[in-house]
């Protein structure tokens, strides 16, 4: 590990935060490396003089009129009734539900089939229906259905001409 | 948790009021002195702890029996504090022209207690100082309080990831701060375990 990278385990190094294996790492670069050492000395010592100043300066200690006067509240304070979802333990399942509904939403749009142009062949099949229709009344020959899809500036024109089973091949043989 | 306490608990729970003191009483100061670290100031951290009780009066019917009731009274106080700090932004946001409040720097903390206390604390609130709301979370949970990264985590609400983050964040910072302002704490007693 370079000293970049393991720069950045060092604050939690020095408190004892790191997982044992990540520990190891840290400790078997600092042990060769004179400035990562120095690092976690300072840190340790910053951390120690915090601690060293915080228990010197103990916590403050209640004035017994005013805890007499809170355990006074208290006694005339209605207890809350017992909420069916606490919301610590809802909020992973709430995250969940609505990922979930996102992932669902996203599919949905995703596998939609355009509308429009859905719209466009099921208008170009229907006006060739009826000729369809008519031209397989004839028992002897089955004329095709005909799909035309013709662009709106009518420069590019598609004929698919089908029978009843999509075969394109039997058309005019 | 400890019997007593589950005890405790479930005779408040059935009506005995008079349970509660002994209950919250191991933790009284306690919760003060967060208090008063996260506020900065002595006035409002009778106030949080004051409404972190209450609180905890009003849902001990939704604490878990299996969890630490020290560590719930914490999540509690965090969550009253965070509150409290909201309101107050708020309040001098809309009185922006008014006064400025007395911070613990300028404010006389809690009782007297000797020159060199008053000293000490006031060089730990201004390493405190250097660090965001939720660094010094972080930070006082981890580092002052001891409570492990898990436990900070199930108390700040956020995960585990999120407490190293900021906890690696905080300690670089306090590091800095000392070591600009304090050399001279830097060979205080060591009182940190070894890796």
């Amino acid at each position: 590990m370079s000293c970049r990278r393991i720069d950045k385990l060092l604050p939690l190094y020095a408190g004892g935060d790191l997982p044992a294996k990540k520990a190891e790492k840290v400790r078997a670069h600092a042990d060769a490396c004179p400035s990562c050492r120095r690092e976690i000395d300072g840190l340790r010592a910053a951390l120690n003089a915090t601690k060293v100043l915080a228990r010197a300066d103990e916590p403050g200690e209640w004035r017994e009129t005013d805890w007499r006067a809170l355990m006074r509240s208290v006694a005339s304070a209605k207890p809350a009734a017992k909420r069916p979802f606490a919301p610590f333990a809802l909020r992973p399942v709430a995250v969940g539900a609505l990922a979930l509904l996102l992932v669902a939403a996203g599919a949905l749009f995703l596998l939609r089939k355009p509308a429009g142009r859905t719209v466009a062949l099921q208008a170009a099949s229907s006006a060739a229906a009826p000729r369809a229709s008519t031209a397989t009344a004839g028992p002897e020959k089955p004329k095709p259905t005909v799909l035309r899809i013709v662009t709106k500036d009518g420069q590019l024109k598609v004929i698919w001409p089908f029978d009843s089973d999509f075969n394109l091949s039997r058309y005019g043989k | 948790m400890d019997p007593r306490e589950k005890d405790l608990v479930e005779r408040v729970l059935n009506g005995d009021l008079a349970a509660f003191e002994p209950l919250v009483l191991p933790y009284r100061n306690p919760l003060l002195g967060l208090a008063y670290r996260m506020t900065r100031n002595a006035e409002d951290a009778q106030e949080v702890a004051q409404d972190a009780f209450l609180r905890a009066f009003k849902y001990l019917r939704n604490f878990d029996v299996e969890r630490s009731f020290k560590n719930w009274l914490y999540q509690i106080l965090v969550h009253s504090a965070r509150h409290f700090r909201n309101k107050r932004v708020r309040e001098e946001q809309a009185l922006a022209s008014g006064p400025v409040r007395e911070t613990a720097r300028n404010a006389p903390a809690g009782p007297e207690r000797g020159h060199e206390q008053r000293v000490m604390r006031a060089r730990l609130m201004n390493c405190l100082d250097v660090l965001t709301p939720r660094e010094r979370e972080v930070f006082l949970l981890r580092d002052i309080e001891d409570l492990n990264i898990q436990e900070s985590a199930k108390v700040l609400g956020c995960s585990a990831v999120s407490v190293r983050v900021h906890l690696s964040a905080a300690r670089k910072k306090i590091r800095e701060r000392i070591k600009a302002q304090y050399p001279d704490l830097l060979g205080a007693t060591n009182v940190l375990p070894k890796n």
